[in-house]
């Protein structure tokens, strides 16, 4: 609940009341909101075409100087949306510069409203049909005519003291059609039971209407209702290069922090590689040493191989499967790996192809054959080399 | 408070926008070139990797290699005595047993020193066979018994043979072993 005032124009100067009791307000009193005279504005409905809300500001800048004959610089507006089945309306509030900054002085920073403003909310109510809410204030009356949602118009009389002359005033602004029309009363509470009296007995017995008192409207304002003429609402917008800066400045962030997320991704790619890199080294380090152990070994065994002494008996064997049948040795000396034999037999020349073929022997050589005398055989002499496998 | 003007306000909004663009351009310089770095390093990796991937040999078949040689270096091994196994005596004895054993007669045998080794010189007679019994029992005896020298003579046609041969037996050190 916020404790309203409202201002009163008495001999070109401005008074302030509070709702409540209609108290007049000292140069010390405390209020919430301040509700400006509606005399002092002007209210015009416009039907917006789809612009952004930013737009709006501009092209009501634009539609004011066919709205309002007052000089576009001594003229402020403010406005409020109305929207419906995809239409906008902008409702605007209309006066000179210097009211302004007079009610700006007068309310002390807090904030201002119209009437309309404490009508808005019931105006939903209504969306359907017509509608005219009758504001009687303590010197003037503002009627507002809906028609499905809209505010078809605004107009304000000063009040009269019989309720007779005001009540033709009104029905004189009021459409052809009212008898359709819905009607909404809204005055001081303190007056609520006198006016209904007058109110029934204008309209007659069985008509329809409706009551609302500006306490229990003004005590339904809150931080949210739409207040007007206030820088802070003005301020609302941020501003469109700041809008883009900020755009640019995220973008520009984001790109940098997701250019850094891929360093630090490639980083531990690396480090992979880099380990597994270093895994593979020490592995043919490890392979290295193997394969020198291995080549230690094979010398090793190389020489151990090396150092096995011819098998005799083994060279007996081989020799005799080749000269067997063929002749008789009469004589055999081996030392180390060379070798002579003597021996007396048929066709030594054959021996000696077959000793060639023979993988033990090598450098074989015929050194000597004489023939034996009475016999077809020859006694000859044979040298070699013994191969150690 | 300080109050600026409209062109004022405009151009520290256009000040910041090139402070700003600014800054992010040399840290995107530098990122970049970090990037450019890093990539660079990676694909020279990505290759050494590569490399090495493919000659990378099989060490399972070179411990297979191992066992094997060393399990023959341990065979041949067992086939030398260690230098002070045996001595020529010993030997000596284990021969003429061999010698008798196999029907070989000794005519003579005697020590040689040839080039700091000792060696045992027989000589026998017998049969042909009989020496050749004797071979291959040499021969095929556990350790490695080396026969340098060895003459037979079987001129004399009757079956029997002279024979005259140095023997000795293979030592290792086990130290270098």
């Amino acid at each position: 609940m916020i404790d309203c005032a409202y201002a009163e124009i008495a001999d070109g100067s401005y008074e302030l009341f509070l709702f409540e009791k209609n108290l007049p307000l000292g140069p010390s009193g405390r209020f919430s909101a301040l509700m400006m005279a509606r005399p002092e504005f002007d209210i015009k409905s416009v039907e917006l075409p789809p612009v952004s809300e930013q737009d709006i500001q501009n092209l009501l800048k634009f539609k004011l100087r066919s709205l309002y004959p007052g000089k576009p610089d001594d003229t402020v507006f403010d406005y409020t949306l109305l929207s419906r089945k995809n239409k906008k309306y902008a409702v605007l509030f209309i006066t000179e510069k210097k009211t302004i900054e007079a009610y700006r002085n007068l309310s002390r920073g807090m904030p201002l409203f119209l009437p309309f403003t404490l009508v808005k909310p019931l105006i939903r109510k209504y969306s359907d049909g017509s509608c005219a809410f009758i504001f009687f204030h303590t010197r003037w009356i503002e009627i507002l005519m809906i028609h499905s949602g809209m505010l078809a118009f605004s107009s304000v009389i000063n009040r009269d003291e019989s309720f007779e002359i005001n009540f033709q005033k009104i029905l004189t602004l009021l459409p052809e059609n009212s008898a359709d029309c819905s009607l909404v009363f809204i005055c001081a509470k303190e007056e609520t039971d006198a006016l209904n009296q007058d109110i029934r007995g204008s309209l007659g017995p069985g008509s329809s209407y409706s009551m609302v008192s500006i306490e229990e409207l003004v005590g339904s304002l809150n931080k949210k209702s739409g207040f007007l003429f206030s820088e802070r609402h003005k301020k609302r917008a941020v501003p469109h290069t700041l809008v883009i800066f900020l755009f640019t400045a995220i973008v520009l962030t984001l790109s940098l922090l997701i250019l850094d997320k891929d360093i630090q991704q490639r980083e531990a790619y690396f480090e992979q590689l880099e380990n597994r890199m270093r895994r593979y080294e020490n592995r043919t380090l490890s392979v290295k040493s193997l394969e020198n152990e291995l080549k230690e070994l094979e010398n090793r065994w190389m020489e151990l191989r090396s150092r096995a002494p011819v098998n005799i008996y083994h060279i007996f064997s081989e020799l005799s499967s080749i000269i067997e049948g063929r002749a008789v040795i009469t004589y055999f000396v081996i030392e180390k790996d060379s070798f002579q034999f003597e021996a007396i037999g048929q066709n030594p020349l054959d021996l000696m192809d077959t000793f060639k073929m023979n993988e033990n022997f090598q450098s074989i050589k015929l050194l000597q054959s004489i023939p034996v005398p009475g016999t077809n055989k020859e006694r000859f002499k044979v040298i070699g080399v013994v191969k150690n496998q | 408070m300080l109050k600026i003007s409209k062109r004022e306000r405009a151009l520290l909004f256009v000040l910041l926008w090139v402070l700003a663009a600014f800054a992010a351009g040399i840290v995107s310089y530098f990122k970049i070139e970090e990037m450019t770095a890093l990539g660079q390093k990676t694909d020279m990796l990505e290759k050494q990797v590569q490399k090495l991937t493919l000659k990378a040999p099989n060490s399972d078949d070179l411990i297979g290699e191992k066992d094997r040689l060393m399990q023959s270096i341990g065979t041949e091994k067992e086939k030398y005595y260690y230098t002070d196994e045996i001595d020529p005596y010993q030997f000596s004895i284990i021969l003429k047993k061999i010698l008798s054993e196999t029907g070989l007669y000794i005519k003579k045998y005697q020590t040689i020193e040839v080039k700091e080794r000792t060696y045992l010189e027989y000589s026998v007679s017998g049969d042909a066979l009989q020496l050749a019994a004797f071979l291959r029992v040499v021969s095929d005896s556990e350790k490695y018994w080396s026969i340098p020298f060895l003459s037979i003579n079987a001129r004399k046609g009757d079956g029997t043979v002279d024979a005259v041969f140095r023997i000795n037996y293979e030592t290792i050190d086990e130290k270098d072993y």
